[in-house]
């Protein structure tokens, strides 16, 4: 089975793409709109700095080819919502070409092209008639192509949520659901292909390309033939029907944009720097400390920034005592440190230098980051965490194997929480036992 | 500058059909302009000669038009063109401008308006070259027409037909208006001031020209010599594929353009909205587009699709690249580039609406190649034939060197008596 993604991600500029209308989402249809992007006669497009800019720190992250210089094209095709009736895009000249992502850090994923497009309007079907909003008309979105080298549905899955997290972090991205990532999915398990058009969410992309394979597999062994066509993944019933038939790759026509010429962007390559990229930090940290690869993945994911203390805490004290605070009360107390703006990494620190320097025990230290973090009074912590970290700890004693499972599946900490809910009857929050349980097996690790 | 006379400038339109709408109110400024069909203003609606566009009243002005009325300009009327500016003469549904020497002539097409009010209103006119349309209209209608280097003027609010050789430029009677204007509209400066000693002559540039053509042509070589200037025998191998080239381009880039008007958002929008989509727009683009606006669509798609795009589009970005090698190497041996504007005066109307389209692209042979390549140009009067019909020669530089060609228009402005057309306002 072959799988490749065209993935298209929404730029987080506050200007749209050509013009200077404002990118906010609004309900008014029609409110963030010009004659530049709804395609007036005498108006003339003017590239918004800030894309290019996103657009060559993905390239760089993806470790694309970049040229000293890029352009774009009219991709032309009729449709209401397209405001133009083209599409300014790149054609033969993407901001990056012949990059590579290492999924989980090891398998190569080649990635064909990247290049920078506007997005279309939107149609919106009432009863007979359809209305058209353009407020979406010129929103910036980089199109990530990858090669056919997605080997099932639910690698295509994982290699998206990597990659996603990536992009974020690479270019400043807040987090909003899935939303603003749009996929088409490619797949093939005989000769010819197929493409599933315009699917939102991880969970839908999986699910369309899980229905493809069958499908494909059955018609083939069913003696049938599949054509390329292009298919629609519905999501209600969670089936793929056809849209196109017959159809090879159509003919758009394609020119060089004339009204914006050709972009010089080698200053701009020379002038960025892209942060690590999070799978890339997974990988290092579990290199760099000797810390196994989970422990490091669970950092990471948690928050960049969290992993980023860890290695401060490591070039304070040590690595070992870096890693039980992290996995212990600092992984437990971060989300709502993360939401507290008067707290801050140096009030972790110095607890940490304290214990470094022998001025409180362990336990004290624990217990002092935990009511830092949190905001928590230490006594109540104190007796509540006793009682819950003592029937955890003495499970996790008279089943070692738990641990042993952990490191290939975090769900076995399931088999700890099921435990203590059914000991403690919820006199315990299930976020707090969770907490413990995670903390208490992390220092187990 | 008193107030314009409208009644007396009403009663030539009606006669000349330069004008497609004229300001209602005009009032009295530093000086007035005519602005062509393709640019977006306020005052009025502007359709580009075409019906499709009927009923769009632009939200806002062109760069340019906004720089005119800064410097004191006043806007009189929007002048006609051919449709889209796709083809070298006018045929459209608004009028064709008659030209001011002989009623039954051409003005030329994408600025035939612009010249014919330029020549007998004795104002400045705006208009887009489309290869070569500013110079070609400027020759047939015996006026200075400027153009200067491609993106030292803004084309913000220009409807341009091929937008990566459309120039926005000027054509006027007098020659001192061509450089203070040119120079207004200008973004950058225009370069170091320095005056031409060396002209260069391409090989065989009289060859397949009209008699009269040839023969002021070189009439005018040997007063150049008398004044001092050096010809100099240069040649340009690619000159003649550029005109095609030019063409080429210009078709690619409006089938393009022009796929906005579909009966949406602006312009006409009394199509049938039961329709499917695809239909929906077939059937408004067949009603209210014109024949050249069709033809240029179907030619210029042609052009651009799998299996002719490399012949044709990507050959004429070829000819593009060579085209600009081969006038810089050109203009180190000379400071400019002479040759006559069109091939033959202004021809009869009636055959222009003969001629296919194809036939009419011989119309650019000389003043499209410039614009391929984007150098700045300059058309001056030099001449009248037997039938008393205007002739032009113009003049090459390098890229933002237009102050070579602003010092040639004083030099030829002294040397040159211009004849008016009888019916100048």
């Amino acid at each position: 089975m072959k799988i490749g993604l065209e993935v298209h991600v929404q730029l987080p500029t506050e200007s749209k793409l050509f013009c200077s209308c404002s990118t906010a989402e609004t309900e008014e249809p029609n409110a963030n709109v010009c004659p530049v992007c709804m395609g007036f006669p005498g108006s003339k497009p003017v590239i918004n700095e800030k894309a290019l800019e996103y657009g060559v720190l993905l390239a760089k992250m993806l470790g694309c080819r970049i040229d000293d210089t890029t352009w774009f094209a009219r991709k032309i095709y009729f449709y209401p919502d397209n405001s133009k009736n083209y599409q300014t895009t790149q054609h033969d000249r993407p901001l990056g070409r012949e990059g590579v992502y290492y999924l989980n850090g090891k398998k190569p994923i080649r990635i064909t092209r990247i290049h920078i497009e506007e997005d279309p309007g939107k149609t919106k079907r009432v009863g007979d008639s359809s209305l058209i909003d353009y407020n979406r008309s010129g929103i910036p979105l980089a199109e990530i192509v990858t090669e056919p080298d997605i080997a099932t549905p639910a690698e295509a899955r994982e290699f998206l949520k990597q990659l996603i997290q990536d992009i974020r972090h690479t270019i400043d991205m807040s987090e909003d659901g899935e939303r603003s990532i749009r996929c088409d999915c490619n797949i093939s398990v005989g000769k010819e292909r197929c493409e599933v058009k315009n699917v939102t969410g991880l969970r839908n992309v999986e699910k369309a390309l899980t229905f493809e394979a069958v499908r494909q597999t059955k018609l083939l062994k069913a003696g049938g033939k599949i054509v390329r066509e292009t298919r629609h993944f519905d999501e209600e019933r969670g089936v793929t029907v056809s849209v196109r038939k017959k159809e090879m790759e159509a003919d758009y026509g394609y020119i060089d944009e004339p009204d914006l010429g050709v972009f010089n962007v080698k200053e701009l390559v020379d002038s960025l720097d892209v942060k690590e990229s999070p799978q890339n930090m997974i990988l290092r940290l579990a290199k760099e400390y000797g810390i196994d690869e989970k422990t490091s993945k669970q950092y990471v994911s948690t928050s960049v920034d969290m992993a980023k203390l860890f290695e401060m805490l490591v070039s304070v004290a040590d690595v070992e005592t870096a890693r039980k605070f992290t996995s212990g009360p600092i992984s437990a107390g971060w989300r709502s440190f993360e939401s507290d703006d008067s707290k801050n990494v140096d009030g972790i620190v110095s607890i940490v230098k304290e214990y470094r320097d022998g001025g409180i025990t362990d336990v004290e230290g624990n217990l002092r980051i935990r009511s830092y973090m949190t905001g928590e009074d230490m006594d109540v912590i104190s007796s509540g965490s006793s009682n819950l970290d003592e029937m955890i700890s003495e499970f996790l004693d008279e089943n070692p194997n738990v641990i042993e499972d952990y490191r290939k599946n975090d769900k076995a900490a399931n088999r700890v929480i099921g435990h203590v809910m059914k000991q403690t009857g919820g006199a315990y929050s299930s976020s707090d036992i969770v907490e413990a349980t995670k903390r208490l097996i992390g220092e187990r690790l | 500058m008193s107030s314009p006379d409208m009644s007396k400038i009403k009663e030539l339109n009606e006669k000349y059909e330069m004008f497609r709408v004229l300001n209602s109110d005009v009032i009295k400024g530093d000086f007035l302009f005519s602005v062509s069909d393709s640019f977006v203003t306020r005052e009025a609606d502007t359709l580009c000669g075409s019906e499709i566009l009927e009923g769009y009243n632009p939200p806002f002005d062109a760069d340019s038009v906004i720089a005119f009325k800064e410097a004191g300009g006043v806007p009189i009327g929007k002048t006609n063109m051919s449709e889209f500016g796709t083809v070298p003469y006018t045929n459209g549904p608004y009028g064709i401008p008659k030209n001011p020497f002989d009623a039954e002539r051409t003005c030329g097409g994408p600025s035939a308006g612009a010249a014919c009010a330029a020549s007998l209103l004795d104002i400045v006119s705006l208009s887009l070259s489309t290869c070569g349309s500013v110079l070609n209209s400027a020759a047939y209608c015996g006026v200075y027409g400027m153009v200067p280097t491609y993106g030292k003027v803004s084309k913000a609010g220009t409807v341009d037909a091929g937008s990566s050789v459309d120039r926005v430029g000027v054509i006027s009677s007098k020659s001192d208006d061509i450089v203070k204007y040119a120079k207004i509209l200008m973004e950058s400066g225009d370069g170091k001031k320095s005056q031409i000693k060396t002209v260069g002559i391409p090989k065989g540039v009289t060859d397949n020209v009209s008699d009269d053509i040839k023969k002021n042509f070189e009439r005018n070589l040997e007063i150049l010599k008398s004044l001092g200037f050096e010809p100099k025998t240069i040649e340009l191998p690619s000159m003649k594929y550029a005109a095609i080239a030019c063409r080429i381009l210009t078709t690619a880039e409006a089938s393009t353009s022009m796929s906005r008007y579909c009966g949406m958002r602006y312009g006409k929008q009394d199509g049938d909205y039961t329709l499917e989509s695809d239909e929906f727009f077939t059937s408004v683009r067949t009603e209210h587009f014109g024949t050249p606006a069709k033809e240029a669509i179907l030619l210029g798609s042609y052009m651009r699709m799998d299996g002719t795009r490399e012949r044709y589009y990507n050959k004429a970005r070829m000819v593009r690249e060579l085209m600009i090698e081969e006038y810089q190497s050109a203009l180190k041996e000379c400071d400019v580039i002479l040759t006559p504007t069109t091939e033959s005066a202004a021809p009869l109307i009636s055959e222009t609406s003969e001629m296919t389209m194809v036939e009419s692209f011989s119309a650019d042979r000389f003043t499209a190649p410039p614009d391929l390549a984007g150098m700045p140009v300059l058309s001056v009067p030099c001449g009248y034939d037997n039938g008393g019909m205007p002739m032009g020669m113009m003049l090459i530089a390098n890229h933002n060197e237009e102050n070579k060609l602003f010092d040639f228009c004083e030099t030829w402005n002294k040397q040159f008596d211009i004849v008016k057309p009888e019916a100048v306002l």
